[in-house]
């Protein structure tokens, strides 16, 4: 009764708060509204949505033993307290994603992406994560690629497995953009960067020879030391020669990172990546427990109008309508097919009970969706024309300040060279125009709210602090992601030839490392070439990417539900599926055949190689044309091979459910047979 | 495996510190080696199970060789 009262007050403030949002026009609007609808949802949905889920739809069996209990081996199997399952959960999910879309998508206005946010974690993204972890925890811990296989099928399988590879390759490309774009003529955010290097190096040795095992004290001393390097950046950005020296252009930062992350693809895992990964999650659950603080301190005004006039599709970040857009722009946050992964790899593994499943898969999704509200906010609290000045590419707005001030002005959001250099300064940079990628937009965001509520004179600290936040959480996904697109690779040769297979054959290391890092090294180095910034190509294809596994996972989903018979929840999975679906194909379909060349990219193409047979280009444009005109045939290639593979998955499902209605025969469910668990039972119900 | 309600939770800050750090130490990985000793003296007392340092090396070869994050 108590537990329902409260349930119809969360209710009634966040359907106020949401509506408040909604009709809200012509004045600021307090970004506390935001925080009050998105929270209020997130527990209805976690305390009465999933609830329902875990008791109606995939049947919660309290009695019944995981895979933890049953294949016990004391170390990846392993019961864990439903807390720290969900800690894993949410640092394993939660990376650069959530900051750089929802930043991206405020050329809309603060309305839709907000609203995408709340209601697509709500109805979406939580249920998609929280019931790919319960059937993998059902099935033994197997990854998404196995349960494809084994539901829907070899044809599902291989479709999810090459989906994968394609998704991590761009993702890849895309992030390490953000991060060159971030770093690029700025030798505070640079000479930071590099310092967290030998600083993971010497983590790396702490933790596995110094004081084996000790990783929260080797955690605490790298994150000290990260700090340090970040106040030393200051410094060294002060010294003139230093300046000189670390001051890069996009091109050699490129190399850098394509170096960089093969040598770390290379090197064993305690070394680099491992180190970095702990002083990561540190630093992950630190900020976002810092910046949800300060925002409740600054309470900051959100000067983005509801809706700005790029809803057509004439938006400067990234072309497109925000239908179907805003929806392929943020996928992290909202609905995010990488976190299929995630839910069925390591997390299955610990999870001691079914009924801890609820706050792992949806809990730590809409933790994930809030640090997308943050960045909402961090994003509109800025004069709308400092965003796009940051935002927006040379290519779009003019290459002077004097030239792109006065575009951004025209547009209706008033912003002087003036004011963007005072920032620039404040921040401790040379300039802020032309910044794509997202990250420099937050970071002047963060450092605003930060700067209000712990100490305003800091700002240029707390701008390149959170750079330095934003390079770490990429770097490591730029490794890790290298990593497992290698390890994929050589799984592939070892089929063919098996000492390809071996992954400690240092021919084989080598030779796979190489393949993957020059796949998306060429997105990188072609971003960095772009006029245009090359985020506005590249992350409409990371999102159809990250939607088309979405729409994967979904359909297993769907598929495993239909199977068990229970028709009148097939809904539940079904309507995300549907509308992701509609949105991907939506957008892959102006993406391919779209006329606009701001759009389409066989249009881009045809365009450019039309300016460039009338020489109408300037001889620098010139000079990249054709590497631009080949990489946006090969991106419209690319959106073709996505679409098409999600919907041979869809159609592999679509088979079983026809099948299955008429009671023919149908892949058997691959479920482990029940046992009981023998943990202690009375524990077991006083926790839920 | 160990479970709090709420009300041994605030009974007093040392015991929630003490309870906030020992799952701080369950998310970093802290206490892995502590599980796995248990779990082996329970399971195969017999068995000579590994040291800490060789633990730690097995356990991040397990880690890295997934899919172990996301964007």
């Amino acid at each position: 009764m108590y537990a329902k009262l409260i349930g119809v007050l969360l209710a009634a403030v966040g359907a106020f708060a949401l509506g408040g949002i909604a009709l809200h026009r012509d004045e600021p609007i307090n970004s506390l509204w935001l925080v009050t609808a998105s929270v209020c949802l997130y527990i209805i949905g976690y305390r009465f949505y999933a609830k329902w889920i875990e008791t109606r739809v995939f049947i919660a069996d309290y009695n019944r033993a995981t895979p933890a209990e049953r294949l016990n081996n004391g170390r990846d199997f392993l019961p864990t307290h439903r807390w720290v399952v969900f800690g894993h959960h949410f640092a394993a999910i939660a990376g650069a994603g959530p900051l750089v879309g929802p930043t991206l998508a405020m050329q809309f206005g603060y309305l839709p992406g907000t609203l995408w946010i709340i209601v697509g974690a709500v109805l979406g993204g939580c249920v998609q994560d929280m019931i790919i972890l319960f059937m993998s925890t059902r099935r033994d811990g197997r990854s998404l690629g196995q349960m494809a296989r084994d539901e829907l099928g070899a044809v599902g399988g291989t479709a999810a497995v090459l989906g994968t590879v394609m998704i991590v390759i761009i993702i890849i490309a895309v992030l390490g953009l953000v991060i060159v774009n971030a770093m690029k003529h700025s030798p505070w955010a640079t000479s930071t960067v590099f310092a967290t290097l030998p600083i993971a190096v010497f983590i790396g040795f702490y933790v596995r020879y110094w004081r084996p095992g000790q990783i929260m004290e080797g955690s605490i001393i790298g994150l000290i030391l990260m700090l340090g390097a970040v106040v030393a950046g200051g410094w060294i950005d002060h010294s003139p020669a230093l300046h000189n020296w670390l001051d890069w252009d996009g091109k050699a930062l490129a190399a850098f990172v394509i170096i960089y992350a093969f040598i770390a693809a290379v090197l064993p895992v305690w070394v680099l990546l491992a180190p970095r990964g702990y002083i990561s999650t540190f630093l992950k659950i630190a900020v976002v427990v810092l910046l949800a603080a300060a925002i409740l301190i600054m309470r900051p005004e959100i000067k983005m109008p509801a809706l700005t006039q790029f809803v057509d599709g004439t938006g400067p970040i990234f072309a497109g309508k925000v239908f179907p857009f805003v929806f392929i722009t943020i996928a992290c946050g909202a609905l995010s097919g990488f976190h299929a992964l995630v839910s069925s790899g390591t997390t299955p593994k610990l999870v001691a009970n079914e009924g801890d499943i609820r706050l792992a898969g949806y809990g730590s999704m809409a933790v994930e969706s809030f640090v997308g509200i943050m960045a909402v906010i961090a994003a509109t609290l800025l004069d709308p024309g400092v965003f796009f000045a940051i935002n927006t590419g040379a290519g779009v707005v003019g290459a002077t300040a004097d030239a792109a001030v006065t575009t951004i002005s025209s547009w209706g959001f008033p912003v002087t060279a003036d004011q963007m250099h005072q920032l620039a300064t404040e921040m401790g940079e040379s300039t802020l125009f032309g910044r794509t990628g997202g990250a420099p937009s937050l970071a002047v965001g963060m450092a605003s709210i930060f700067g209000t509520a712990f100490g305003k004179g800091l700002l240029a600290l707390w701008y390149h602090f959170a750079i330095m936040f934003e390079a770490v959480f990429i770097l490591t996904t730029v490794d890790a992601g290298t990593r497992v697109g290698r390890f994929m690779l050589q799984d592939a040769m070892g089929q063919i030839w098996k000492p390809m297979g071996r992954t400690s054959w240092y021919p084989s290391v080598i030779f796979s490392s190489l393949v993957i890092v020059a796949a998306w090294g060429y997105f990188l180095y072609v971003g960095v070439v772009d006029p245009n910034g090359g985020i506005n190509i590249l992350w409409p294809l990371f999102g159809i990417a990250n939607q088309m596994l979405a729409a994967i996972a979904l359909t297993v989903a769907t598929g495993i539900i239909v199977k068990t018979g229970r028709w009148k929840h097939v809904w539940v999975t079904a309507v995300p599926l549907a509308w992701i679906m509609i949105v991907t194909t939506v957008a892959a379909w102006q993406k391919i055949f779209s006329l606009d060349p701001k759009l389409g990219f066989f249009s881009a193409a045809n365009d450019l190689a039309a300016k460039l047979a009338a020489g109408e280009l300037p001889a620098a444009r010139a000079e990249v044309a054709p590497t631009l005109i080949y990489n946006q045939q090969l991106d419209g290639v690319l959106t073709i091979f996505f679409t098409v593979l999600m919907w041979i998955v869809l159609l592999a499902m679509v088979r079983i459910a026809i099948r299955q209605a008429r009671g023919l025969s149908v892949p058997p469910n691959s479920e482990a047979p029940f046992v009981a668990t023998k943990l202690d039972a009375a524990a077991l119900a006083r926790a839920h | 495996m160990q479970r709090f309600g709420k009300k041994q939770a605030t009974a007093s800050a040392r015991q929630f510190l003490s309870a906030g750090l020992s799952l701080l130490r369950g998310v970093t990985g802290d206490d892995a080696y502590e599980k796995y000793l248990a779990h082996m003296l329970r399971t195969q007392p017999e068995a000579k199970p590994m040291s800490a340092t060789e633990f730690f090396r097995a356990q991040l070869d397990q880690k890295w060789n997934c899919v172990s994050g996301c964007c």
